[in-house]
């Protein structure tokens, strides 16, 4: 087996042996973005749906102007693959919007999630 | 029905969505518009319509495009895309799709170094002021 192979059967296992703290979303991904200037609109050559485990590391809410609520989390990359910014995954009945990369190792991306609430 | 801010973008758009324009095959976006796959050569477009105006329906400002190429080969590029840019707004008058026009003036370009977000690009600075009479 390949380190790579081996490292992705270890978070596997990983994501696995935490049980609760790593849940399952589903994230709609758009890719191949475009802009159409006569539309003026962002175009998206592919959407599909990926349901992935993620780890939810922080919940922060911020209400000194508007109530803006951030999260960070990390997934596995091999389930999750890429994210951009046009990306949204639900969580309890939420529709969040995927915001900048964190960090991505190739094994463990860490992104955050953002949504205005009051 | 739209009002000046939309009339305008819609004029600048138009000149960045005819077919002479996407024939000189540089990738142009607007600003906040974060496409995945920018590749090494690409101009952002951003309208900034914050000038003097000589009555409600209309408004100056300036044009600012971020011409973005590769990092280490000079500004020559730059340059020549300025020019293509210069081709397309100095001295154009721009009917308005829906109602009044736009009018492009002079033109400025200013070499900005590395971008600091992505070191393989350089990035450049054209601007282009306008007016936009809206009709009443």
């Amino acid at each position: 087996m390949s380190y790579k192979a081996l490292i992705n059967t270890n978070l596997t296992r990983a994501f696995n042996l935490i049980k609760d703290l790593a849940t399952s979303h589903e994230f709609v991904k758009r890719t191949g973005s475009a802009f159409n200037f006569a539309t003026a609109s962002a175009e998206h050559a592919t959407t599909n749906t990926v349901t992935a485990k993620i780890v939810v590391m922080d919940d922060k809410k911020q209400t000194k102007d508007r109530g803006s609520v951030t999260k960070h989390f990390m997934a596995r990359k091999s389930e999750l693959g890429d994210v951009s910014i046009y990306d949204t995954v639900t969580i309890e009945g939420e529709i969040w919007k995927v915001g900048p990369l964190l960090q991505d190792t190739g094994f463990i991306i860490m992104a955050s999630l953002h949504r205005e609430t009051k | 029905m739209m009002g000046k801010f939309t009339d305008l973008e819609k004029d600048v758009f138009s000149v960045f969505d005819g077919v002479a324009w996407k024939a000189e095959n540089i990738l142009t976006v607007p600003s906040n518009f974060l496409g995945s796959e920018m590749g090494t050569e690409f101009i952002s477009v951003s309208v900034i319509a914050s000038g003097a105006s000589p009555n409600t329906r209309s408004i100056s400002g300036v044009c600012l495009v971020d011409i973005f190429i590769a990092a280490g080969g000079g500004p020559r590029r730059a340059s020549i895309i300025a020019d293509k840019l210069d081709s397309y707004l100095v001295g154009k008058t721009i009917p308005s799709v829906v109602n009044g026009v736009t009018q492009f003036f002079a033109s400025s370009l200013a070499h900005k170094g590395v971008d600091k977000a992505n070191p393989s690009l350089h990035r450049s600075t054209y601007t282009v002021t306008f007016n936009h009479f809206g009709a009443f």
